[in-house]
C-alpha cells in the first residue's frame, strides 16, 4: 500500500482484512509516517558521533562505576603514603650524601649555566643549601619507579590476559582491560612527572636539561612505546576476533617497551659509563628501599581492583 | 564489524522503524542508539529484520511510558466522516493508533505488530513470543477489540 523511499521494504497491512476499516487505516497512515531526508541524516550524523564504549559489559554496568568510585581512595592513600616515605627518607643523612655525590659527576664538570647560579642563590639565600634540589632528585627516583612499576603490572596483566586469550581462543579476559588501561594512565602521569623533575635537577646541578645520557635516552625511548601502547589500547572493540588482535597488539608492544628498559638497565648501567652511572653504594640501599615499597603499593592498589573484579565476576557466572 | 558500518548498513532502517511509531526524530534517534548498542552487546550481529523487531519493541514501551497529551487526542473525533485535508487526517489517525498502541497491554501490542506488520503467522508468533498458540490467537483478538473500542470510542473514556 505504501513503500519507503529508500526501498528498503515494502509496508503492508498484513491480513488487514481481520482489522476494522478505521484501524487499517490508521496503521496504513503510521506506516507511511516518513522522516524527511535532512532528518535521517542528522540522526545518523548524531548516531555516529557516538563514543562506544570499548567494553560495553563493563561500561553499561552500574556495579563498575560503583567500583571505579571505590578506588580512588586507594589512590589517595598510596599517595599520601609515598609522600610520607619521601619526606622520611629525605630527612636521613644518606640522602644527603647521595645528592652530594650525585652534585658531582663522574664526567667533567659541566659549566653552570646563568639559570642554576639563579637557582644556587636563590637557596643559599633561603638558608637551606640544595634541600629543595635533594628533594627533587629524591622524588624524581621515586616518580620514574613507581612509573615502571605500574607499567610492569599492566605489562603483566596484558600478557597474562593475552595468552590466556589465545589459549581460549575466546575474549575471556576483556575486563582487565579497563585495570590495564588505569594502571597505564597513572604510571605514564608518575614517570612523566619524574622525567620533568629530573630534567629541573639536572638543569641546576649539570647546568643542562638533557644530556642524551643513556639511560636518559632510552627512558624517552620508553614514554614513546608506552604512549603507542596506550593508543593500542584505547581503540574500540567491536568483535571477538578484533579483540585478540588488539590484545596481542598491545602485549607485544609492551613487551617492546619493557625490552627498551630492559636494555637500558643491562647496557646503560653496566657498560655504558655516563651520568647515569650507579656505581656508588650509598645508592643502593635507598633504591632498594624505594623500589620495593613503591612496587609493594602499586601492587597492593592494582591487586585490589583485580580481586574485586574477579570476584564480582564469578559471581555473575 | 565497526561501529561505523552497523551505522552505515543498519542505522537508517532502524531509525524509519522507530520514527514510524514515534513521530519524533529525537525519540527514533535514542531508540535507534539503543538497539545498535544492545546489538553490540550481543556475541553475534542479528541480521536486520530482527533488529528492526527490536526497534519497534523499544518503540512501543517507549510509546507506553511517554505522557500521554489528552490536547490533542481531545480535537480528534476519530469517526468524523474523512473528507478534505487527506494528509492531515492519514496523520491524525496514525496519531490515535499510536496512543491506542501505547495503551494497549504489552503483550497485545507486540502481537498486533507481528501479525499486521510483519506478517507473520500465529504460530510464528508463538515461537518469537514464547507463548503457545492459542494465547497468540486471544491475545490478538483482545487487541483488535480494544483498539476497535479506544476507535470508537473518546479516547478518554476508553483510558482506564
Amino acid at each position: 500500500m505504501s513503500r519507503d523511499t529508500t526501498g528498503n521494504a515494502a509496508l503492508i497491512v498484513h491480513n488487514g482484512e481481520e482489522l476494522e476499516p478505521d484501524v487499517r487505516f490508521a496503521l496504513v497512515a503510521l506506516l507511511a509516517t516518513q522522516p524527511t531526508p535532512a532528518e535521517v541524516a542528522c540522526a545518523m550524523n548524531q548516531l555516529r558521533l557516538v563514543r562506544y564504549p570499548t567494553s560495553l559489559a563493563i561500561a553499561t554496568s552500574t556495579e563498575s562505576t560503583r567500583n571505579r568510585r571505590r578506588t580512588s581512595p586507594w589512590l589517595l592513600v598510596v599517595a599520601g603514603v609515598f609522600v610520607v616515605c619521601m619526606c622520611g627518607i629525605a630527612s636521613t643523612e644518606s640522602w644527603a650524601q647521595v645528592a652530594k655525590d650525585f652534585s658531582d659527576p663522574l664526567n667533567e664538570p659541566q659549566p653552570l649555566s646563568t639559570l642554576a647560579e639563579k637557582m644556587a642563590n636563590a637557596s643559599h639565600q633561603a638558608g637551606s643549601t640544595g634541600f629543595a634540589l635533594r628533594l627533587v632528585l629524591i622524588a624524581h627516583v621515586a616518580l620514574l619507579t613507581l612509573g615502571l612499576l605500574g607499567m610492569a603490572v599492566s605489562w603483566l596483566i596484558s600478557i597474562i590476559s593475552c595468552l590466556v586469550d589465545l589459549w581460549r581462543k575466546s575474549q575471556s579476559t576483556r575486563n582487565s582491560l579497563s585495570i590495564q588501561r588505569r594502571a597505564l594512565f597513572y604510571s605514564t602521569l608518575l614517570y612523566s612527572a619524574g622525567m620533568i623533575l629530573g630534567a629541573i635537577w639536572a638543569q641546576a646541578t649539570w647546568g643542562r636539561l638533557w644530556s642524551w645520557d643513556p639511560r636518559e635516552t632510552f627512558g624517552l625511548f620508553t614514554l614513546a612505546f608506552v604512549v603507542l601502547w596506550i593508543r593500542t589500547i584505547h581503540k574500540p572493540v567491536h568483535s571477538e576476533s578484533e579483540y585478540l588482535r588488539f590484545s596481542t597488539m598491545s602485549a607485544s608492544i609492551s613487551t617492546i617497551a619493557f625490552g627498551a628498559i630492559a636494555l637500558m638497565y643491562v647496557l646503560g648501567n653496566r657498560y655504558a659509563a655516563a651520568l647515569h652511572s650507579y656505581g656508588l653504594p650509598a645508592l643502593i640501599l635507598p633504591n632498594l628501599v624505594f623500589g620495593l615499597s613503591t612496587g609493594c603499593l602499586v601492587l597492593i592498589w592494582s591487586s585490589f581492583g583485580l580481586v574485586s573484579r574477579f570476584r564480582r565476576n564469578m559471581t555473575e557466572a | 564489524m565497526t561501529w561505523q558500518a552497523i551505522i552505515d548498513e543498519h542505522g537508517e532502517g532502524i531509525f524509519r522503524v522507530a520514527f514510524r511509531l514515534l513521530r519524533s526524530v529525537h525519540d527514533a534517534e535514542d531508540v535507534t542508539q539503543e538497539v545498535l548498542l544492545e546489538a553490540f552487546g550481543m556475541r553475534e550481529i542479528p541480521d536486520a529484520s530482527l533488529m528492526k523487531r527490536m526497534a519497534a519493541f523499544r518503540a512501543i514501551d517507549r510509546l507506553r511510558k511517554r505522557i500521554v497529551t489528552v490536547t490533542l487526542s481531545d480535537e480528534i473525533t476519530p469517526l468524523e466522516p474523512l473528507s478534505v485535508e487527506k494528509a492531515c487526517e492519514n496523520e491524525e489517525s496514525a496519531d490515535l493508533l499510536r496512543e491506542a498502541i501505547s495503551r494497549l497491554p504489552p503483550q497485545q501490542s507486540r502481537c498486533f505488530w507481528l501479525r499486521y506488520v510483519e506478517g507473520l503467522s500465529n504460530q510464528e508468533i508463538a515461537v518469537a513470543e514464547a507463548i503457545s498458540e492459542s494465547t497468540v490467537s486471544t491475545a490478538l483478538w483482545k487487541a483488535r477489540k480494544n483498539l476497535r473500542q479506544l476507535f470508537t470510542k473518546k479516547p478518554e473514556s476508553a483510558h482506564e
